[in-house]
């Protein structure tokens, strides 16, 4: 097994703070749902090393017979939590503000109403940033994502802020459309993932 | 030099009142990572900053917040000796609830431009009057901001302080300097 790239010949360094953790893209056919998951094996990719994790998405979901632009994207922090989630949303769409909150007790959020491949440009995807804190302290789960999305004559802009309110250790996310009549994700779409590294040597 | 480097976390054992990052490095651009809660047990805690521990009123920010169903615009505060990032958690919230900051500031060794910085925060629920929250089980709170430092000067410190009391053990703040090249 090889080292994490900040120890060099033994000794503990501060190098890239930001190591490349995972990358998915969806080819071939839809994908029902994707899940990423620490290996959990002291690798220089395990989760447990870091503090936080940054997700970036590129992504759009599609449903044959969906009809609407706009599909929410869905995420579930380790798969069959039964922690509660609060999920704050502040969204612009153009011409007014809008702010929601709303509760679950199964450890899902989602982020925001991303572009649905219904009737929608084939090549318009929703961008987001999703940032997941202190991923392996003893506090509840801190995560802001941002978004922006297109949907052929409308948009929308959304930061949401949600607690986890958990204090495992973050060890998976399960990303999956949060809509009905949606198959999945469309082919194009892609995922990397992030993990933040503190400063380490004083 | 790596393209994204931790340049310091402080990590608290123990409630501190102030935490000031006086070694920013000759980084393109700063990222400020902190994950923050207050030692009050009855008052509503803010996040202050004061860029380069300057205190004479050339700090200037306004925000944008939802808030359960509300979603407020508000601003523009004027000439106010710190920075206001806003809330949170202290003593009426769940032991366990932090609130988590990302904080941005491009180009802040300029001398030939004022320092702007913008950031996006979340917080967990919470219940009762402004000012003294009693819970954790009310509408909870996301926000995005900017703040203004009017100075030309270079930011080469700044200093991290509640509006009232301390930050509790627990709370961690990390700087890291991203390099274009």
């Amino acid at each position: 097994m090889a080292d994490p790239a900040y120890i060099v010949d033994g000794v503990l360094t501060d190098g890239e703070a930001w190591v490349a953790l995972a990358s998915t893209e969806v080819t071939g056919a839809t994908a029902a749902n994707v899940t990423l998951t620490s290996p959990d094996d002291g690798s220089s990719t395990d989760w447990s090393q870091f503090m936080d994790l940054v997700l970036i998405c590129y992504a759009q979901l599609y449903g044959a017979s969906y009809s609407a632009n706009n599909a929410a994207f869905g995420c579930k922090i380790n798969s069959g939590s039964s922690a509660s989630t609060a999920n704050q949303t502040l969204m612009g769409d153009g011409s007014s503000a809008s702010a929601n909150l709303e509760t679950f007790t199964d450890g899902r959020f989602r982020w925001t109403d991303g572009a649905a491949d219904g009737t929608l440009d084939t090549e318009v995807f929703s961008a987001s940033v999703v940032q997941f804190f202190d991923i392996n302290s003893g506090k509840y789960k801190s995560v802001l994502a941002q978004s922006a999305s297109d949907f052929d004559g409308a948009g929308s802009v959304t930061l949401n802020g949600i607690t986890w309110q958990s204090q495992d250790p973050i060890k998976s996310l399960y990303l999956y459309s949060w809509s009905g009549g949606i198959s999945g994700w469309s082919v194009g779409t892609r995922f990397d993932l992030f993990g933040v590294l503190p400063r380490m040597v004083a | 030099m790596a393209v994204i480097e931790a340049i310091a976390t402080t990590y608290l054992e123990l409630d501190a009142a102030t935490v000031t990052f006086s070694s920013l490095g000759t980084y393109d651009h700063l990222q400020v990572r902190a994950s923050l809660r207050g030692s009050s047990a009855t008052v509503t805690t803010h996040f202050h900053m004061r860029p380069n521990g300057d205190t004479t009123g050339l700090n200037f920010f306004d925000w944008m917040e939802g808030y359960g169903s509300t979603d407020w615009s508000d601003g523009r505060f004027t000439s106010y000796p710190y920075q206001n990032l806003y809330e949170m958690p202290m003593g009426a919230h769940d032991a366990s609830a932090y609130a988590t900051w990302v904080i941005d500031f491009p180009d802040y060794r300029s001398t030939t431009k004022t320092t702007t910085f913008n950031y996006i925060r979340g917080m967990q629920g919470i219940t009762g009057a402004y000012g003294t929250p009693t819970g954790s089980s009310g509408p909870s709170q996301v926000m995005m901001g900017q703040g203004v430092y009017n100075s030309a000067l270079a930011l080469t410190s700044f200093e991290l302080l509640c509006s009232t009391g301390s930050f509790a053990r627990g709370s961690t703040f990390t700087v890291y300097g991203i390099q274009d090249s």
